[in-house]
């Protein structure tokens, strides 16, 4: 199975045809001791362009996401990014799981834990707490943080890092209708500025999403879902 | 009196004030890497592994940190081997604490080795030598330079191991070391206050660091400056009221739990 994707100027790409996109996978499967999860699964992802994957509970969708980043070894298949092997550039990658091995007890504040790996300037990290509305509580403790206020430092300091693809396993759970709002327009944002932005989620879809591709994960199949 | 004369006490002293200067810090850290009872299988495992070296006739530092880290690898061993949940290697790592316990004890009595059993399980400072100085001393010196070194990379570790082996931030070498950096604390520091006690300065201070929960190096320098006062004070009243220090110091650690954690 191939999936065909769109970027955002309009120009038709194929993750076989094309020489480089900017995330390809090709044929990827991957079992879960001996549950077949994912099978065949071909995705290629352009630079400003924001894609979400739904599915069921145990679909794949985390397992997927985990397999594009490089957590995750694949059974079969490859994930390359910018036509090169993931090893060596996984750091380019920025994936905001669904169930972080973070500590949350650890004594280290917002501020720090987004800029923790961050190798830009300081600016970078007050820009990314601003986005995600949590510039009031910089200087708390993470510990202190609420569960969508956690989602959302997490969201930040993946925005801080400038990845070249943004990776979200559903982020837009734990948040209030004002943070999925706000999250919308800041994963659109960045899909405007350059990375690939790659979200799972179940229910509905803030309208503050704009210019998304839908794909559907069924059976440990993709499937193109209509354009919005 | 000569101008160079030492009292007999300050020695045993500054021991105790070094142990707990350093255990804190180490402390600190295993607490987040959730560490504690790996430490704890490290401080038991001590006791055979002095054993051994006394009836090989090596020294008993290398012995203490042969056991130790031998203990973890076999712990280690076993938990892959039975492919275990993390709950179940709280087990493992119990039953192999007890098991070199009773080899160490063992070892002692099947060989009528003359071995300070008292002494190795809640310390005695009075008999600690320069050799015990002068290794909590290196070993202090130690842990400062990894603090220096490696600081943002124990961030990780204690905070984010997954998140760094996202970015390819190898922390093999920095696990490595900090087994290798614990087994020698525990051993260094058991002539201060045993091995069956060392866990006591090592975590109480540390918990009371991480109270105030704002930053690393805030919480290493609270539990380390708590450490040292507790160390030195519990030492001083245990020489005045003529009582074993090791002990006493760890019934000292006890009323630092009872501190406000600043954790919501």
């Amino acid at each position: 199975m191939m999936c065909v994707k769109r970027g955002r100027s309009g120009h038709r790409s194929s993750g076989l045809l094309m020489a480089a996109p900017l995330l390809q996978a090709h044929q990827l499967s991957f079992s879960y001791r001996e549950r077949p999860v994912l099978q065949g699964i071909n995705l290629a992802l352009e630079a400003r362009s924001c894609t979400l994957i739904r599915g069921d509970n145990g679909a794949g969708k985390s397992t997927l996401l985990q397999l594009l980043q490089g957590r995750l070894e694949p059974d079969a298949g490859w994930v390359r990014l910018a036509g090169r092997p993931l090893r060596g550039q996984r750091r380019r990658l920025a994936l905001v799981a669904q169930a972080p091995s973070l500590r949350w007890h650890y004594p280290i504040c917002v501020a720090d834990l987004v800029g923790l790996g961050c190798t830009g300037p300081a600016r970078r990290v007050e820009r990314a707490l601003e986005q995600v509305g949590l510039t009031a509580l910089a200087r708390a403790p993470i510990s202190t943080l609420s569960a969508g206020q956690r989602q959302r430092a997490l969201v930040a300091r993946a925005v801080a890092r400038q990845p070249a693809v943004l990776l979200l396993d559903e982020p837009l759970a734990c948040l209030d209708a004002t943070s999925r709002l706000q999250l919308g327009t800041l994963l659109t944002e960045q899909a405007r500025a350059g990375p690939a932005v790659v979200f799972t989620a179940h229910g509905a879809i803030p309208g503050s999403f704009q210019n998304l591709e839908q794909l559907h994960l069924h059976r440990g199949r993709l499937i193109r879902e209509e354009l919005r | 009196m000569s101008p160079l004369h030492v009292p007999w006490w300050l020695p045993p002293l500054l021991l105790a004030g070094l142990c707990g200067l350093l255990c804190p810090l180490l402390g600190t850290l295993l607490v987040l890497q959730q560490r504690v009872l790996t430490t704890n299988l490290m401080a038991y495992s001590v006791l055979p592994g002095v054993v051994v070296a006394r009836v090989l006739g090596l020294p008993p530092l290398l012995g203490g940190l042969a056991g130790s880290l031998g203990s973890v690898l076999l712990a280690e061993l076993l938990i892959a081997r039975r492919r275990v949940v993390a709950a179940e290697a709280d087990a493992v790592l119990n039953t192999v604490l007890a098991s070199s316990l009773g080899m160490g004890v063992l070892l002692v009595q099947g060989l009528d080795l003359p071995v300070d059993l008292d002494g190795l399980l809640f310390g005695d400072l009075l008999l600690s030598g320069p050799t015990d100085r002068i290794g909590v001393l290196l070993t202090l010196v130690l842990m400062i330079l990894l603090l220096q070194g490696q600081f943002e990379r124990l961030q990780w570790l204690g905070l984010d191991p997954e998140g760094a082996e996202e970015l390819e931030i190898p922390l093999r070498g920095l696990r490595l070391t900090m087994a290798a950096l614990t087994a020698l604390v525990v051993v260094t520091a058991t002539a201060a206050v045993g091995l069956a006690l060392v866990m006591a300065l090592i975590c109480a201070p540390a918990l009371f660091g991480l109270g105030a929960n704002i930053s690393l190096a805030r919480s290493l320098r609270s539990a380390s400056a708590v450490g040292g006062v507790i160390a030195l004070v519990s030492c001083g009243l245990a020489l005045l009221l003529d009582l074993p220090p090791g002990p006493f110091m760890a019934c000292c650690c006890l009323p630092l739990l009872l501190a406000p954690s600043g954790r919501g």
